[in-house]
């Protein structure tokens, strides 16, 4: 006789369990005199029978009150074959039907589970990098002064800093308590950490970007691309250690992707409007950021008399 | 015999006897006749009240006005002198608006645009009622204190009269005009400015401060008459104003490029100083012990701008010079302070995207007087005056890590040869030594 292994979960996979049944046939319900009793107020005391045909399992619907459901369709017939690996809804009951041999998820490897596991280092390295982290921000605070040092300001930039990391580390440790029973902050806490240090170290380079080609379009490509990449990794290591989902790069960069898009869209909506202000590049960088070579006075003059030919009187709409 | 001599000694003591009378009549009318300036600005509004008018633009649509001034008949034919920013709505857009002038007992007269000087802010209406009483112009220059007095109809109350003195043409002003020491007020705008003989000197114009108002000299209103009178009523406002506009620009840069620049030491470089009579220059330095840069300012700017419209304004030149440096900043903070203050200057001069373009910007690396420079220049055009663009460029210098200059230059309805012109002179002068 093949066993039957059933998993049953229930709403968004919560309360998964597995039951391993030996018998020919078993009775699902609401009911107590049920085999297995699903307390579901939507599925009805004697919902369904499953009983072996041979060597293969059947399902019986024993009430219509609310749609059995067999892998997302209706089942319309009363009694069919049913396979492993088949998906039965009764009710928001999720019931998962399984031979003995039907193949399992490669094990899926733990990032950094060596020294993050391991009880000496697990809060260690996660709280040094954040305080690494703080001082970077009141170094990077520090550079981008200009006519007088506050450091009250300075620091308070930098403990405002630390401040966001943990929120959202501990934002993210909650969803996993929640989704996994496991919070993992020292984990969330360190890849958190990480990326921001990265996007504050980094946090310039659309304008060296934007200096160095002598291009306002180069500058915005950057800076988007960056800040997508830097997104796209926060939110992929945050659903690692707070979700069991299984594509989290693929899930982060739509999320991002779509967020950037929104982003560029609604800081777009005004370009084009009339402004009496210019609109020009701003960005000025130390010597060593010029890599264009000067142009002469003539070169430049020269480029100064063809901008006119871009208000001329044709293209304006008088 | 006696009896002759007699009579003859009668006559001639009669003959001093009504000499000295004569002289006693004289001194006793010198002394009890009031002098000629005592009660003088109330004779003159009794006898002169009724050659001044206000002068309204009316909303055709509701028939009711939108903007006042202060006009003065000035010919036989009913031709009455005014501001041209009080007819100016008019001008831009007349068939939206009408004109008309009211006396001083109320009697309101449809009014025609006959011409204007969108230069020197004049305007010339022609009354369809005619009246014989006019002023006469005064085209000879007074002295610094003579006595001047204006009319005209402040913020709508009633017609005034007020006095003050004449206190000669400023000199660095572009466009000529009369400094008065009388408290001129919205409303009286276009109304006249006269002497003791009620002759005109001069018409009412704008306020500078308290006691300190402006004029048109008469003679600018004496050319504006003269050329109506030989080439007829405008037809064209908008290409007459286009055409002022460019002559006038050409005119000023022209002889803005025919001086011979004075330039000096500006810190390390060398710069042109004050380019024009007409720009006035201020300076500051920047060197409180908790600023961690030493700077420099020096920013100058043309006293005079055109008025187009309410919102536009053309005709200013300014150009601004900023020096820094630093022994506490290290390179990345000093680009940082060079970046803060790498900012166009505001014309702020056009704000309506019916009368100008967007800026179009461009930016370069350029080497000037063996140093390497950010440049960013922007330009706009004007949408009704062809040939005409505001011009704004910025200059940082960037090849050294502890000092350096940021210049700004702006230029309001300038020509492209006139621009690029003056964009070239004025990088051409700088000279960095070291």
């Amino acid at each position: 006789m093949a066993k039957l292994i059933i998993q049953i979960s229930g709403r968004y996979g919560r309360n998964t369990k597995f039951i391993k049944y030996s018998g020919e046939k078993l009775l699902v319900g609401r009911g107590l005199t049920n085999d297995i009793v699903v307390s579901d107020p939507y599925v009805a005391p004697q919902q369904i029978q499953l009983y072996q045909d041979g060597t293969q399992w059947k399902i019986k619907v024993l009430d219509r009150t609310n749609p059995v459901m067999i892998n997302g369709e209706v089942l319309a017939d009363d009694t069919v074959f049913v396979s492993s690996g088949d998906n039965i809804t009764i009710g928001r009951t999720h019931l998962g039907l399984f031979s003995e041999d039907h193949p399992v998820e490669a094990t899926r490897k733990l990032v950094l589970s060596n020294w993050l596991y391991q009880g000496k280092f697990r809060s260690f390295l996660p709280v040094m990098l954040l305080i690494i982290v703080c001082l970077l921000q009141l170094f990077s605070e520090y550079q981008s002064l200009s006519a007088t040092v506050k450091w009250g300001e300075l620091v308070s930039g930098a403990l405002l800093v630390a401040f966001v990391i943990l929120c959202w580390a501990g934002l993210w440790a909650l969803i996993g308590r929640l989704l996994r029973h496991q919070p993992h902050f020292f984990a969330q806490l360190f890849f958190t950490t990480l990326i921001f240090g990265v996007s504050i170290a980094g946090g310039t380079l659309h304008e060296y970007a934007e200096y160095m080609s002598n291009s306002i379009a180069i500058g915005e490509i950057v800076l988007w691309v960056f800040s997508f990449s830097v997104l796209t990794a926060l939110l992929k290591f945050n659903l690692i250690y707070a979700s069991n989902l299984r594509n989290t790069t693929m899930i982060s960069m739509i999320f991002n992707g779509c967020l950037i898009l929104f982003i560029y869209g609604f800081s777009s909506i005004g370009d084009g409007e009339f402004s009496s202000s210019p609109q020009y590049t701003m960005v000025v960088k130390p010597p060593f950021a010029q890599v264009i070579s000067n142009q002469s006075i003539d070169d430049y003059l020269r480029d100064y008399e063809a901008q006119f030919s871009e208000l001329d009187d044709s293209k304006i709409d008088r | 015999m006696i009896i002759n001599r007699c009579f003859v000694s009668l006559l001639v003591g009669l003959k001093y006897l009504l000499i000295s009378f004569q002289l006693w009549v004289l001194l006793g009318a010198l002394l009890v006749v009031p002098s000629s300036y005592a009660g003088t600005a109330s004779d003159l509004f009794n006898d002169l009240k009724q050659r001044v008018y206000q002068i309204r633009v009316i909303d055709v649509a509701s028939g009711n006005k939108t903007s006042i001034g202060s006009g003065f008949q000035v010919t036989k034919d009913g031709y009455v002198a005014t501001n041209f920013h009080v007819v100016s709505s008019y001008v831009h857009e007349p068939d939206k608006y009408r004109l008309e002038a009211v006396n001083y007992d109320n009697d309101t007269d449809e009014i025609d645009l006959l011409g204007f000087d969108v230069i020197h802010d004049l305007a010339v209406v022609k009354l369809k009622t005619i009246r014989e009483d006019f002023f006469q112009l005064n085209l000879a220059d007074l002295s610094k204190g003579d006595r001047v007095y204006s009319m005209g109809n402040p913020h709508d109350l009633a017609m005034t009269i007020i006095e003050g003195n004449y206190n000669g043409l400023i000199a660095t002003s572009r466009y000529q005009k009369i400094l008065f020491s009388g408290s001129l007020n919205a409303g009286m705008s276009g109304g006249p400015a006269f002497d003791e003989n009620g002759r005109i000197i001069g018409v009412n114009v704008s306020k500078g401060g308290e006691q300190l108002s402006f004029l048109v000299p008469a003679k600018k209103l004496d050319l504006l008459l003269n050329s109506i009178l030989e080439q007829g009523a405008i037809e064209d406002f908008e290409k007459h104003i286009e055409t002022s506009l460019i002559r006038d620009q050409n005119n000023f840069y022209k002889n803005l490029f025919a001086e011979k620049w004075d330039n000096v030491p500006f810190m390390e470089l060398v710069l042109p100083s004050t380019i024009s009579e007409s720009l006035k220059c201020w300076g500051h330095t920047v060197d409180k012990k908790d600023i961690l840069y030493n700077g420099v300012h020096q920013h100058c700017q043309s006293q005079d701008e055109i008025y187009l419209s309410r919102g536009l304004y053309t005709g200013s030149l300014t150009y601004d010079y900023e020096w820094m440096d630093t022994d506490d900043l290290n390179r990345l903070q000093f680009y940082n302070l060079i970046q803060t203050r790498f900012k166009h200057g505001s014309l702020g001069n056009a704000d309506k995207e019916e009368d100008v373009t967007n800026f179009q910007c461009h930016s370069s690396f350029t080497e000037i007087s063996n140093h390497s420079w950010r440049i960013s220049n922007c330009l706009r055009a004007y949408k009704k005056y062809s040939g005409l663009y505001d011009s704004v460029i910025l200059l940082a210098s960037v090849d050294e890590n502890d000092k350096g200059i940021i210049i700004k230059m702006g230029a309001a309805g300038i020509s492209k040869s006139n621009a690029t012109q003056l964009i070239k002179t004025f990088i051409g002068a700088i000279r960095w030594p070291n």
